[in-house]
């Protein structure tokens, strides 16, 4: 067990160090500099082919020092908490991502909040019922869900109160501590449409550990001896089902994010998923690649933490 | 307070002022930016809103009648739409509503008695294709005349359901100078029918005669959403005479930066125009601060410096004629589509409101705007 | 011995005189699949027709670019699905948009399959460092969501429907690798593969010859819920103006245009329900497969 978690807390540096590499290369393949839209929208077109306002712009972007020198100052910064600012905006990053990352977050939560309980539910349900009229309409239902687009989800969220019952969400964002209500409307319906096209992924996981659970012999046994289905479930099955599904919850965040990259843009979220996208398109490079480190370590953190409560819990790890 | 939804453009601020105060200083606080307008800026928080307030110090007394308004930044257009249908909104503003879709939506949902629609300034939005002058197959001017033959400017009109009309390199709007859409319709690229077909030929013959290399032509950029279509309509026209060509979407985010910086070599854009044919200069002069596509010709600069330092109308009409004559038979450093007829629109009983007479979208009659009989009010 | 009749229980496996597995006739294994999995079945149906209309719809439908000054007219006489903002036959770009999404989905995942055939197999073969630092670089990328990786992708390759595919395919093969990976060693580890070790078979034929088959089942698995996956990212990435270019009408774009047009209902329902039609049928499907391969569910009936 402890040379496990010894293991595990010695990779990680590894795996943050690539991740840091992996940012900053890809984000520097991209096409396209910064250093030309800047000097055309500052300066008009005819600026552009001016070399030397083009190396006095590279030099204060720092992009006239070769990639690793690059590279070596920007983990240094990063490194001592100073995280840059952006190109776009001209705005310190450290406040971008305060800003934005509440929302974010707040977002990914009530997402977890409605994904899980869905979810978990319908799988354990879908076991439990196996190959019965109820498995396969839930089964049926949830994979429709996760066939349908969630931009097109989004959309149609939208667009049917609209024209039912000429009903729009509040605009525009409102932050929680200043009018809580407005803010819980405009982020629980948007949470729903995340959590609907991904709570199917977690159903179908949770019905296969599920069946395996309840195939094991102390499940058989219990029910041999007469106890009641019910209780079989709720007591034997779902407990040591629920432990492989924690691992589940990396996933559920990766899930979370991805749709927040669509949702945010379609409700008006002022988020990191729409921060991403912006900085995408305008070349915002510190910006990119810093969300890329910022995202990468989060989940990296969160599937060592639930690796090892994992070994907490479940004997025949801890003893390997 | 009124409530506007998608607002493009809320501010313009000086140059000067962007340059003593930085960009930083604008963006992080509002009050730096103190103008001489009817309204001024409370607070700004990028991608949600924009609130501005009555300007005390305003030089005209008694107004604005408003005490502030709000500016919801919406870039989604079935959500935008959905603000302003359900009544969360007074006014959806430029140029969302110059968008047919949008517009048709908009009108279907809450009916004409309760759109009532502002024309802006007609000279917005002009839509034409930059040809990057520098950039293979463009170089060449016979290349780009026959892209302009082969425009098809009839099925532009059709697919903008309208809220467009056929435009030449003056826009109508400055009527004296400008060709009105019925004299355009009789030149060659603007014509249909079987002097369509003429054109097409003629077409055909410039880019055999030009013997450029099909396999060089880069990919025609177009500002994804609104500027798809038209790039769609024409990659089909082009084809009609064999020029094949790709084309690239980008959001408007990556879009306009990279038409600035000459990164693009065929471009769809909205641009906006002003009250002069001076406006060609800017476009077409090889000294022009919108000739984003590097074009020059001794001869088109030499009659526009004549245009610009010559008064009165019947003196700079021939001037203007001879520059578009020649742009438009040989030059064709862009491709003149349309105009569009932007439209603000916005519920009856905002009264007083409609455009000045400058260019921009930000100096409309706020400050001689009211309400008049809104529910609930 | 006696003329052994195979023994005809309904439902049991049927074994011939020298003991070997027969294979009930097509017709009744078709029947049978129906009755045990009729997800399962409605979902290959699904997929049949999906790729059939891929196949041989565009040869019966018109032409999907051809622009007419018929505008957004609805379903119906001329024009079986009505047309589009401009002018352009429906029925023809979503059948057209059948190819374009199905030959993404299927290159897509050859792209995958491959490079998670290669890579997964080469790690568990090959063992030691090499293999601890492909897993932490691994480790890494799936660090990011499969979307947002994507959408940095397809900066980096440009917009066209290979580079698009190639994108997919790399997001892809960090999914298998995993699997090819897991199935490797287990095969490996197996005695009949150790023995043929000892005795000096060459690396590349033991791969091919005994690992090989048994990833099959549990990739194939996974491969028909990810041809869905490939659908719906193609739809993601045209939300996001990075999708196919146009004239290609693909089903995500569609979806995407049909947005701005909310009134006109046919533009939305047709590419939306072929979307969720195909990714719904490529997902029972692979649901069903992960019911009769899964060697844990197996006889749990």
């Amino acid at each position: 067990m402890r040379t496990y978690v010894i293991r595990r807390l010695l990779l990680l540096p590894v795996t943050v160090l690539l991740l840091s590499v992996f940012s900053f290369g890809l984000v520097r393949l991209v096409p396209g500099s910064v250093v030309d839209a800047r000097l055309s929208n500052t300066m008009g077109a005819s600026a552009s082919a001016d070399p030397e306002q083009r190396a006095a712009l590279e030099a204060h972007f720092g992009l006239d020092r070769p990639v690793h020198v690059q590279y070596v100052n920007w983990v240094g910064q990063v490194l001592t908490g100073d995280f840059g600012t952006s190109w776009l905006t001209r705005e310190s990053i450290m406040d971008t991502f305060a800003r934005r990352m509440p929302v974010t977050a707040q977002l990914l939560f009530l997402t977890l909040l409605l994904y899980i309980p869905i979810g978990i539910g319908t799988g354990i349900w879908s076991a439990v019922r196996r190959n019965r009229p109820d498995d396969y309409g839930i089964r049926f239902v949830t994979v429709l869900f996760l066939a349908i687009p969630n931009f097109w989800l989004a959309t149609l969220v939208v667009l049917i109160p609209l024209v039912l019952w000429r009903y729009a969400l509040p605009a525009p964002y409102e932050q929680l501590w200043v009018s809580p209500g407005t803010n819980l409307i405009q982020m629980i319906v948007p949470a729903a449409v995340a959590a609907l096209s991904g709570a199917a992924v977690l159903g179908r996981l949770a019905r296969s550990e599920m069946l395996e659970v309840l195939r094991q012999d102390y499940v058989r046994t219990a029910q041999a001896k007469g106890v009641s289905g019910r209780i079989v479930v709720m007591r034997h099955a779902l407990r040591n089902a629920m432990i492989p599904l924690i691992t589940l919850i990396g996933l559920v965040f990766a899930d979370g994010v991805a749709g927040s990259v669509i949702v945010e843009q379609i409700f008006g979220l002022p988020g990191m998923g729409r921060l991403l996208v912006q900085s995408i398109f305008a070349n915002d490079l510190p910006v990119v690649q810093l969300w890329m480190l910022f995202f990468g370590t989060a989940f990296v953190l969160i599937n060592l933490a639930v690796d090892l409560s994992y070994a907490v819990f479940d004997p025949r790890v801890r003893f390997q | 307070m009124i409530t506007a939804v998608g607002e493009i453009q809320m501010l313009m601020i000086a140059r000067d002022v962007v340059e003593a105060f930085g960009d930083d200083a604008i963006a992080g606080d509002a009050a730096a930016a103190i103008g001489t307008g009817g309204m001024q800026m409370v607070s700004r928080e990028a991608d949600v809103e924009t609130v501005l307030e009555r300007n005390p110090n305003y030089f005209r007394d008694g107004l604005p009648y408003f005490d502030g308004l709000r500016g919801n930044w919406n870039f989604d257009g079935a959500y935008r739409a959905a603000q302003y249908v359900a009544g969360d909104a007074d006014m959806l503003f430029f140029p969302w509503l110059g968008f047919p879709a949008e517009n048709e939506a908009v009108r279907g949902q809450v009916g004409e008695e309760n759109l009532v629609e502002v024309p802006m300034n007609a000279t917005w939005n002009w839509v034409a294709v930059h040809f990057h002058t520098k950039v293979e197959p463009y170089t060449d001017p016979r290349v780009r005349t026959a892209l302009h033959l082969a425009t098809d400017r009839e099925q532009l009109l059709v697919t903008t359901q309208g809220v467009t009309e056929i435009g030449g390199p003056i826009s109508h709007a400055i009527g004296a100078y400008a060709w009105t859409p019925d004299e355009l319709r009789q030149l060659p690229g603007y014509r249909s029918g079987a002097q369509r077909e003429e054109d097409l030929a003629e077409g055909r013959r410039l880019l055999d005669a030009s013997g450029y290399d099909p396999a060089s032509a880069p990919p025609m950029t177009a500002a994804a959403g609104y500027g798809t279509p038209y790039a769609e309509v024409m990659q089909q026209n082009f084809a009609e005479i064999g020029f094949e060509v790709a084309v690239q979407e980008q959001p408007d985010s990556e879009n306009n930066p990279k038409r600035a910086a000459g990164e693009f070599t065929l471009t769809y854009q909205g641009l906006g125009g002003a009250f002069d044919p001076d406006i060609l200069y800017g476009l077409s002069h090889s000294g022009g601060g919108r000739n984003f596509g590097e074009f020059s010709d001794p001869e088109i600069d030499a009659l526009l410096e004549q245009g610009r330092s010559t008064l009165g109308l019947e003196n700079r009409r021939p001037i203007y004629d001879e520059i578009q004559t020649k742009l438009l038979d040989r030059h064709n450093p862009q491709l003149y589509c349309s105009w569009g007829r932007p439209v603000v629109g916005h519920r009856p009983w905002l009264k007083g409101y409609g455009p000045t007479n400058m260019q921009t979208a930000a100096t409309y009659r706020w400050y001689r705007s009211w309400f008049e009989g809104k529910p609930g009010v | 011995m006696s003329a052994a009749q195979p023994t005809q229980q309904p439902g049991a496996a049927v074994f011939d005189e020298y003991g070997l597995l027969v294979r009930p006739p097509l017709g009744r294994r078709l029947r049978r699949l129906l009755r045990q999995h009729p997800l399962g079945a409605f979902g290959l149906l699904i997929v049949i027709l999906m790729i059939a209309l891929a196949a041989f719809g565009p040869l019966i439908a018109g032409d999907p670019t051809k622009l007419s000054p018929n505008i957004l007219a609805a379903p119906g006489g001329e024009y079986w699905f009505g047309t589009d903002d401009l002018g352009r036959d429906y029925f023809a770009r979503v059948v057209a948009g059948a190819r374009l999404s199905i030959t993404l989905a299927l290159t897509a995942m050859a792209i995958g399959v491959g490079f998670a055939l290669v890579l997964g197999m080469t790690s568990a073969y090959a063992a030691g460092l090499f293999d601890l630092l492909s897993q932490r670089v691994l480790d890494m990328l799936l660090a990011f969501p499969g979307l947002v990786l994507l959408l940095l992708l397809a900066q980096v390759t440009g917009r066209n429907w290979q580079s698009i595919a190639l994108g997919m395919g790399i997001i892809f093969t960090l999914g298998m690798i995993r699997i090819v990976r897991a199935s490797t060693l287990a095969t490996l580890g197996a005695a009949y593969v150790e023995a043929a070790r000892v005795i000096g078979v060459a690396p590349f034929r033991i791969l091919w010859r005994h690992v090989l088959p048994n990833i099959g089942p549990p990739l194939l698995i996974y491969v028909t819920t990810l041809l869905g996956g490939a659908i719906l990212f193609e739809g993601a990435l045209s939300f996001l103006a990075l999708g196919v270019p146009p004239p290609n009408p693909s089903w995500g774009r569609m979806l995407v245009e049909s947005r701005d047009y909310w009134q006109h209902t046919h533009l939305s329902i047709f590419p939306g329900v072929a979307i969720t039609l195909a990714v719904l049928g490529f997902n029972l499907l692979g649901d069903s497969l992960r019911d009769i391969f899964d060697p844990r569910l197996r006889g749990s009936d």
